[in-house]
């Protein structure tokens, strides 16, 4: 969908009287890219799907302030990526998990994850992207999974796209190594 | 992510340096292996949406207010906060440029002086013709008098106590002469009578 229907979208959204109908179709347009993006960040279904949730209540009540000199999925994307981080970092803190450590929890949960049926070299794939920091984590999902461009991740994360690269080149040789090991 | 990591990206693309990743993902799906409950997404919206309606509607609750206002009151209300704004300043006069405006005006000028010159002379004159009051002390009442206050709050029994103190009372002590030991003694008859 281009910009402009986007923009459609948000003016529909603005007018009470079509305001839900235009956020449904928000939701309908990028709920499986946010889905899928938390997904690998959170790796459990149930999770993926309760973030999910909120990241989309927590839009409708503030897409009515969205200034669109960004664009509306950057926007998107950036709330989903920080309610992932935010459930991860509640999650160490509820069980106590020391920091670094959250990762080897997901790869266990992965493992026994009735929800993933990849083969045994996809599971060897994403066993190998968790045991990256979670940053480098999430970027190297946005740009190998979702395909993003290093501007569009620089502007979702807040970082430079020096940075984003240097961090998903180094992101790939480890898993690159992870998968020669194997 | 700091600087440190952006002085060291390498040259290579990253496809260059990791085929057997790359060559992955030529092969894989876009789940990447993940799947999701059967109609997951054809369900999710409606489930959005319906935890949205069950949130609290502020805008409507707002909209509800209990408390009213007289009639016309909030087209009247800014006149009002302004004519108390310019009343306010018009009695705030302060103390220097009230001064100021005395001394500047020739006859509340003289006015001042003349008043501050009589409030000078006239507690000047008070405070240097002031009457200076002594209480002198009354002369002694005389001998009889005191013998007759003393034998008034003698009691019996307590002089007859006093007579049975041989250490107290010595033998020079005449009949009619008590009055003046005990002057002499320096006993108060008072505290005495207040100690039996």
């Amino acid at each position: 969908m281009s910009d402009i229907e986007d923009k459609e979208l948000l003016e529909q959204f603005r007018n009470p009287e079509t305001k839900s109908y235009a956020f449904n179709l928000l939701m309908r347009k990028y709920q499986q890219r946010l889905y899928w993006h938390i997904r690998r960040i959170v790796i459990d279904h149930d999770d993926a799907n309760d973030i999910v949730q909120n990241v989309f209540i927590k839009v409708w009540k503030a897409l009515v302030n969205f200034r669109e000199d960004s664009q509306l999925y950057t926007w998107l994307y950036r709330i989903a990526t920080n309610e992932s981080i935010s459930f991860l970092n509640s999650k160490k803190k509820r069980f106590f998990i020391p920091i670094g450590d959250v990762e080897h929890e997901l790869s266990g949960n992965l493992s026994n994850d009735h929800n993933f049926n990849g083969d045994q070299i996809m599971m060897k794939l994403q066993q190998a992207v968790l045991k990256l920091p979670t940053q480098q984590r999430i970027i190297f999902n946005m740009k190998y999974f979702d395909g993003l461009k290093y501007e569009e991740i620089a502007v979702i994360l807040k970082l430079t796209t020096g940075a984003l690269k240097a961090s998903y080149h180094h992101a790939v040789k480890k898993i690159e190594k992870q998968l020669g090991k194997n | 992510m700091n600087k440190e990591s952006e002085n060291i990206l390498p040259n290579e693309e990253p496809e260059m340096s990791a085929p057997l990743l790359f060559n992955l993902k030529s092969k894989m799906n876009s789940d990447a292996g993940f799947t999701t409950p059967d109609g997951y997404f054809h369900s999710l919206p409606s489930e959005v949406m319906k935890k949205i309606e069950s949130l609290p509607d502020f805008e409507t609750q707002a909209k509800a207010n209990p408390f009213k206002t007289p009639e016309g009151y909030f087209d009247s209300l800014p006149t009002i906060i302004q004519q108390r704004i310019l009343d306010q300043n018009k009695n705030k006069k302060p103390a220097i440029a009230w001064l100021t405006g005395v001394f500047n005006n020739p006859v509340p000028k003289y006015a001042v002086v003349v008043v501050s010159l009589f409030l000078v002379i006239f507690f000047s004159v008070k405070y240097f013709t002031r009457t200076i009051k002594v209480d002198y002390v009354q002369e002694a009442p005389p001998t009889e008098q005191l013998e007759a206050f003393y034998l008034s709050q003698l009691d019996e029994n307590v002089l007859s106590e006093v007579y049975a103190e041989e250490s107290i009372i010595s033998e020079d002590v005449q009949e009619n002469g008590i009055e003046n030991y005990l002057l002499e003694n320096d006993i108060d008859l008072i505290l005495l009578s207040e100690n039996l």
